[in-house]
């Protein structure tokens, strides 16, 4: 029996676009199960982040539901579900400039319920350093350091909030191959050591390749891509 | 924790907005303090007229206003003084003490009256028929006469006047001198009909303390009054227990005034005429507080617009981290109010020396100068009483000085820091009303 962590039930999500209605996402539907690394795949404006934004509850759809675990996220309430149950890697870092790269992560940190214990700065430079972030890096602004390094930045603030489901919008986008291949793995390792559900939209076949389940957003739906 | 580290590290690491505004609200805090200070300053310099014409109000006759209206003779009864009046008056809790007085004038050829210097009013003795003079009797319904207990005359010989006396008289310290009296010696008088010849005995001896006595008056009890006079009555007045309650009093009592001819007086015409500086500068410093008050409100708000809308990518980052929205209120607000805070402090220690400043300049050019024109003034409207305290522009000068009450520095903080709070509410609301990933479109 499939142990379902997240489902799309019924989405639909559109724009007004010169007088005419453009459906993005059309009855979407999909069910992502615990311990699954999943890429979305797409051509530019499918709706690849519209529905990562749906599905991390920075926006709503027009129509249907985003399920965690068996409930509706908004009986849950959108902002606890952002809070304690999903970490977000966004496609543009999205740091807080005035604070160093340890501050941001221990800041993500701070904010969910639950914390993790024990010294949260601690724990902070330990995930940073995970991702090739070492201490003296960690302690500057994030404004001085470097497109890749400020994206290993945003990826350990998603790691260090213990929830169980990762989503990252293009998240290796900015970092060279061999970090990016670092990040996977990390990944990977999260999906089978910590049972977490990471769902990453992705223009990169490599990244997908790597996941366990490849969807595509297509015609508003998503189908399941099988890799040769 | 997370929102007081925050604000810190914004403010610090990002302080070019924060220091705009900072400089801004302190701008606009200095002028609008300066302005409440003066305001202050000025309503205690107020008080202290008040406080130093006393709490006396004297119910009157208003002759003047009789003169100018012609009030022919037949009608005159409306300027007599009523004691029912004055009982409904001395009702009121604000009330101390009513002295219903009466007054005779009795003639002697024997006695010479005290000479008066010009800067006495004089007006108590006139010279009669070969030679003799007339002296002005003065007696009060069971208290002590009002100007012993208002201390413009004081007792230093003998005894006080009491209600039960039949010929006791108590006379000044001049007069006694100049006519050779002591205590226990005999005095007579003729009633101003000439029908009845009055004696006296010397109980009490007084010193004049203010100059507008002379010394020439005769104080007596009721009762050895001579009898036309006995019961018309020449002067009542309050003495009330504070004097700041002196304005209340007489607004209140006002409505029980038997006759537009008769008045409630507290020398309120020397008050009007030595706060009427004090009013000007009221009123300009009041137009000033508001023009920048709300000309500073306006450009306070835009600013602090501006400081959130700035920050709409962080507000859509930390909404997208689950973080609550009023936990990300709070955090901006409590940016501005430390801002606010210090724009205060500052703005505090700088309206003391800046309002010391204008005071200055009130007290040099508003209120010196007026004092040689006040001085006239008060000298033509004459009919203020002889019991309330003396005050003149001098003394004002000299009492003025900028203060200000924690009441009022407490709501000038609460003020401030309102509008502050509902500058950065207004965007903050309207960024946070959208959901995050609008708020982090750049």
């Amino acid at each position: 029996m499939k142990d379902i962590i997240f489902e799309l039930k019924n989405i639909t999500y559109g724009y007004i676009d010169g007088g005419k209605k453009r459906v993005i996402l059309d009855d979407l539907n999909y069910e992502f199960e615990r311990g699954k690394f999943y890429t979305i795949l797409g051509p530019s404006g499918s709706g690849k982040t519209t529905l990562l934004a749906i599905a991390s509850a920075l926006d709503t759809p027009e129509r249907g539901q985003v399920l965690f675990e068996g409930s509706d996220i908004k009986k849950l309430s959108h902002t606890k579900f952002r809070r304690n149950n999903m970490a977000i890697i966004f496609q543009k870092y999205n740091l807080t400039d005035y604070l160093t790269g340890v501050e941001n992560v221990e800041s993500n940190m701070m904010i969910v319920d639950k914390k993790i214990p024990g010294n949260q700065k601690e724990i902070a430079y330990k995930v940073l350093n995970s991702m090739g972030i070492v201490r003296s890096k960690a302690d500057r602004k994030v404004t001085k350091l470097s497109g890749g390094e400020q994206q290993r930045v945003a990826v350990a603030r998603a790691l260090s909030k213990d929830v169980p489901l990762i989503l990252g919008d293009e998240p290796t986008g900015a970092l060279d191959t061999a970090t990016s291949k670092e990040v996977i793995a990390l990944f990977k390792k999260l999906v089978k050591e910590y049972n977490k559900t990471i769902i990453l939209v992705t223009h990169s076949d490599d990244v997908a390749s790597n996941s366990d389940i490849s969807l595509m957003l297509k015609n508003g739906k998503l189908e399941e891509v099988k890799w040769d | 924790m997370r929102i007081l580290k925050h604000s810190f590290l914004s403010l610090l690491r990002k302080p070019t907005k924060a220091v705009m505004i900072l400089v801004i609200l302190f701008i606009v805090f200095s002028m609008v303090f300066t302005g409440v200070i003066i305001q202050n300053s000025i309503a205690k310099s107020k008080e202290f007229v008040r406080l130093e014409l006393g709490a006396v109000v004297e119910y009157k006759a208003d002759y003047m206003k009789a003169y100018r209206d012609n009030l022919p003779e037949d009608e005159f009864v409306q300027l007599e003084l009523s004691k029912a009046t004055a009982d409904t008056m001395a009702s009121d809790s604000r009330v101390e003490k009513v002295y219903i007085n009466y007054s005779d004038y009795l003639e002697s050829s024997t006695y010479k009256t005290v000479d008066s210097d010009e800067s006495n009013n004089g007006m108590v003795m006139t010279v009669g028929f070969d030679d003799a003079a007339y002296f002005n009797f003065k007696a009060t319904d069971n208290h002590l006469p009002i100007e012993f207990d208002t201390s413009k005359l004081e007792i230093i010989e003998g005894r006080n006047i009491e209600a039960s006396d039949d010929d006791a008289i108590v006379i000044s310290e001049e007069f006694a001198k100049k006519n050779e009296l002591a205590l226990n010696d005999e005095m007579s008088f003729k009633s101003y009909s000439q029908t009845d010849e009055l004696k006296f005995t010397v109980v009490g001896i007084y010193k004049v303390k203010d100059t507008n006595f002379t010394g020439n008056d005769m104080y007596v009890s009721k009762k050895s009054l001579s009898g036309d006079q006995a019961d018309v009555i020449s002067s009542i007045f309050f003495k009330l227990k504070d004097p700041l309650e002196v304005d209340g009093f007489i607004k209140d009592q006002n409505v029980n005034l038997p006759s537009k001819y008769t008045v409630l007086d507290a020398g309120n015409s020397e008050y009007d005429i030595l706060t009427k500086p004090l009013d000007l500068m009221s009123i300009i410093a009041s137009i000033l507080i508001w023009v920048i008050f709300i000309a500073g409100a306006a450009i306070i708000v835009s600013l602090i617009t501006i400081f959130v809308r700035d920050r709409k990518f962080e507000v859509g980052l930390l909404l997208a981290s689950g973080e609550a929205r009023y936990k990300i209120i709070a955090q901006f607000v409590l940016e501005i109010i430390i801002v606010a805070v210090i724009a205060f402090g500052c703005s505090v220690l700088l309206s003391f020396q800046s309002s010391q400043m204008v005071s200055e300049w009130i007290v040099e050019n508003q209120l010196m100068e007026e004092e040689e024109t006040t001085n006239d003034d008060l000298f033509f409207i004459g009919g203020m009483n002889s019991v309330n305290g003396d005050v003149n522009m001098e003394n004002v000068a000299n009492d003025f000085s900028v203060s200000i009450t924690f009441d009022v520095m407490r709501n000038l903080f609460i003020i401030s820091i309102g509008i502050v709070i509902i500058a950065s509410l207004i965007p903050l609301g309207i960024i946070l009303s959208y959901n995050p990933r609008q708020a982090l479109q750049d």
